[in-house]
């Protein structure tokens, strides 16, 4: 086990895991922060994504001693669930089952955190996410939508 | 109330509510089942949701099925709160515990939830009404024909009265339950929401993170379990080693299992590293031979030889589909939380099977299933996976042994080598075209590869020879028969989205493609032609024009169409593919439903672009293959499916004109996929003949 000190949603964490522990499970088991989702285990699916430094980061296959920068999750992202992009996410009805939807939220904040108005062809390259239910159709209007808001 | 004041022939019952002032119970006896067209209860006692209203107002509507993603948790409330007459706004959903005595069959399946549901629900929620209304009505001094309530307020127009449902919530407890035969729904006519569209009640949950999935349930101590299986179907664990996995840090136990090791951790982590260290010996058993291809010989070899085509037909031709093994692949793995006692087991689980995962836990927990809990969560994807509740039993049966909380977590890997699999077919078509150039003649043989058949003919033995059955085709066509049959595998199938619709629409829309095409007919004009429903014809006639057919396209371009009806439900889909690349790309979809009344028009919508995003990604990318056994896919790197540059635009237009609602959850897959297939045909000249689509085995 080893201690590490992170930063997530704008607090200062101490935990004691093993030093291979991935991020997801430093979130989900030690900070009981459960809006980050388990889907894969090998960074293929998205499900797990979160922000660190505002990139996104596959927090299944991202070790905890990798982190150095600041970690934002879903729980994070806004005090009221406010934030442009969860607003639009809400205005187009997005989710079905849901469970990927939080790191669906989460790609679409760090796509637009480097293209503020992106094309259908920056969707289709940024949001590389699996959403089982087929939600595609409504995740694009989504991020369309959340990027004529200025997102930042 | 006490139960001996309740009619035999009401459906309805009244209960003093801990914590709310007006609970109501609604159980259908045989008079109630009969206004559930869908699926008759089988038991006598079915209680279908409840309702209740304290005195604050705060109206709770609870619901018997899980939301697996399909809306079940908004569509039935909305039901609810329309003929209750209250403010969508201001109603409050709380999931039902697994309780087949109390709530009826609450499995998600079928596409029955809202088919099966909407009249017993209509007829719930304005009993509630009108029992609102007598005790308005009598407070007041008036008729209880002069109340009526809506938007929460209970007005009697005529007495200029009015006053909140909240006041009237203690004396409503005291009216005796009216007979269902005097309380009338209101009607289409009269409906503020249902038919309007209508957001998901949970999407506010999800968007922030705060939703409860199975994976999310946090109880004190709580240790995780991994269990480490053998990967070959039919093998078993030999010796074990865990010198290894015993140095893992939060390391706390192995315990041996039905299904194999389970390795519990104090996290998740730890659980899932000891997995990993733990060294085992596999008896890989009979099957360890077994691999696609043998699989595909096997069902090749059930093949016969097609009857003579009729007299008097046309050009005859043939063809073959060969579509794979699938997995289900919820977004959330399978997974469960349990505690087990003595005396008593709780459940934390997300199934589309509450009661049967119930008694499957109070089985394996030695307990009576009245002292096991079985708490439904909000569930990460269905698609019939989890009408099994195999890691229910796992979990239960580790908790017992372990005398402590765990949560089972099932890694992606478990989740897609030991499903229950859409089983792999082999498809033989025979048809002929008649003197006017329509198709007049389709055989159709389905191979189903292990798992049993399932369908409206089987296959009949060698002494009784082919027992060729109807087809069931929506089709006008002088003959048309339909043989199944079973070949040898050792892969557990099970339902998979639209179940046997899945594959033999497939090979049916596809084959009515080449039948057309030999008789120099146009796919459009034939099944208008030749659909004999009237509903299905006016969705075929819609999808034609919303998707452009007959404009041209450029060279490597396509359209198809197809359609299917199934559920209660009528579908059309025209597919656009762009096959000038390396592999093909659907660019648009568009489909016309007709559901007869769409209750919540979002939630249609949703369900379709789902069906059409599986057939996409089912069509042009996935498929389970088998070696040495077992599944060789291990993660979403081998078993493939559609992300958003996969993803066409889509159209969904819905009818919605009719009195009742058909089923929406799996309507929209079956025809999705030839639709595909067709466009791929008319842009390459080329017919699919296997699933999924290599360029290079077109032909």
């Amino acid at each position: 086990m080893a201690k590490f000190t992170l930063s997530v949603n704008g607090k200062q964490h101490d935990v004691d895991v093993a030093a291979d522990t991935p991020l997801l499970w430093v979130l989900r088991d030690s900070l009981g922060l459960t809006g980050a989702k388990f889907g894969c285990g090998g960074g293929y699916c998205g499900a797990c994504t979160v922000l660190v430094d505002g990139k996104a980061v596959r927090s299944c296959t991202y070790e905890v001693s990798q982190v150095k920068g600041k970690v934002v999750t879903i729980e994070g992202l806004s005090a009221q669930g406010d934030h442009p992009v969860q607003k639009a996410w809400l205005e187009a009805d997005v989710p079905q089952c849901g469970y990927c939807q939080a790191g669906q939220i989460m790609s679409a904040v760090a796509l637009l955190n480097t293209k503020k108005h992106p094309t259908e062809a920056d969707i289709d390259a940024g949001m590389t996410n699996l959403c089982r239910c087929g939600t595609y159709e409504r995740i694009r209007k989504a991020v369309l939508s959340a990027s004529k808001g200025g997102v930042r | 109330m006490s139960a001996s004041q309740l009619s035999r022939r009401s459906f309805v019952t009244v209960a003093a509510g801990a914590g709310a002032a007006f609970v109501l119970g609604f159980r259908c006896f045989d008079g109630g089942a009969k206004l559930a067209p869908a699926k008759a209860p089988k038991a006598t006692l079915r209680a279908n949701v409840w309702i209740s209203i304290d005195s604050d107002g705060e109206v709770t509507l609870t619901i018997p099925k899980p939301d697996m993603g399909q809306g079940a948790r908004t569509v039935l409330a909305m039901i609810l709160a329309e003929e209750l007459g209250v403010d969508w706004e201001r109603v409050k959903i709380a999931q039902a515990p697994a309780d087949g005595t109390n709530y009826g069959g609450q499995g998600v399946g079928g596409s029955g939830t809202v088919r099966g549901m909407f009249r017993p629900l209509m007829l719930a929620g304005a009993t509630a009404a009108s029992m609102v209304c007598q005790a308005a009505a009598k407070e007041w001094n008036v008729s209880a024909d002069a109340c009526s309530l809506e938007s929460g307020q209970v007005t009697a127009k005529s007495a200029g009265k009015a006053a909140p449902i909240g006041q009237f919530a203690a004396a409503a407890s005291t009216i005796p339950v009216p007979d269902s035969a005097s309380v009338t729904p209101k009607g289409r006519a009269n409906y503020r929401l249902v038919g309007k569209a209508t957001k998901r009640v949970d999407n506010h949950a999800v968007v922030t993170g705060k939703a409860t999935f199975g994976l999310d349930v946090k109880l004190p101590n709580k240790k995780v379990a991994v269990i480490v299986r053998p990967r070959v179907f039919g093998g078993s664990i030999g010796a074990v080693d865990d010198a290894a996995a015993k140095n893992v840090p939060g390391f706390v136990t192995t315990i041996r299992v039905g299904s194999g090791i389970a390795v519990v951790g104090e996290t998740t982590w730890a659980a899932m590293s000891a997995a990993d260290a733990l060294k085992v010996s596999y008896e890989n058993g009979p099957n360890a031979a077994s691999d696609s291809a043998s699989i595909s010989a096997a069902m090749k070899a059930n093949v016969v030889e097609f009857p003579e085509m009729p007299a008097g037909s046309g050009k005859s031709i043939t063809a073959t589909y060969e579509l794979p093994y699938l997995s289900h692949a919820t977004m959330e793995p399978q997974n469960c939380t349990a505690v087990v006692t003595a005396s008593s087991c709780e459940v934390w689980a997300p199934t589309q099977q509450p009661e049967g995962a119930r008694s499957t836990a109070a089985q394996r927990a030695g307990v009576p299933v009245e002292n096991t809990i079985v708490h439904v969560t909000l569930v990460g994807g269905g698609f019939g996976r989890r009408l099994f509740v195999d890691y229910v039993d796992e979990c239960v049966e580790i908790a017992k042994k372990l005398g402590q909380p765990v949560q089972l977590v099932w890694t992606r890997t478990d989740d897609l080598q030991h499903d229950h699999y859409r089983p792999a077919t082999f498809q033989a078509m025979k048809g002929a075209v008649g003197s006017d150039g329509l198709p007049a003649a389709m055989y159709h043989q389905i191979v189903q590869a292990g798992g049993g058949g399932r369908g409206r003919n089987r296959g009949g033995d060698a002494a009784s020879g082919p027992q060729w059955g109807g087809a069931g085709l929506p089709y006008k066509l002088d003959t048309a028969k339909r043989l199944q049959t079973s070949s040898p595998s050792p892969v557990p199938t099970g339902p998979w989205r639209s179940v046997e619709n899945t594959y033999q629409q497939f090979a049916v829309e596809c084959f009515f493609d080449e039948l057309c095409s030999a008789g120099a007919k146009d796919p459009v004009a034939a099944r208008l032609e030749l659909l004999k429903d009237e509903r299905l014809k006016r969705t075929l006639k819609r999808a034609a024009e919303l998707g452009d057919w007959g404009k041209a396209m450029p060279a490597g371009h396509g359209r198809g169409i197809a359609c299917f009806s199934g559920y209660g439900s009528v579908i059309t889909q025209v597919a656009e593919v762009d096959c000038t690349g390396a592999k093909p790309k659907v660019t648009r979809m568009v489909a016309v439903v007709d559901c007869g009344l769409a209750v919540n028009p979002l939630g249609v919508e949703a369900q379709v672009q789902g069906a059409m995003m599986d057939a996409v990604s089912t069509t042009l990318k996935s498929a389970i293959t088998i070696k040495g056994g077992g599944v060789a896919e291990a993660n979403f790197d081998g078993f493939e499916w559609g992300r958003m540059a996969d993803a066409p635009k889509m159209v969904v237009e819905i009818i919605g004109d009719g009195d009742s609602p058909g089923g929406m959850g799996e309507v929209g897959y079956p025809a999705a996929g030839p639709a595909i297939a067709n466009a791929i045909a008319a842009a390459t000249g080329k017919r699919v003949r296997k699933l999924p689509v290599k360029m290079s085995e077109l032909a």
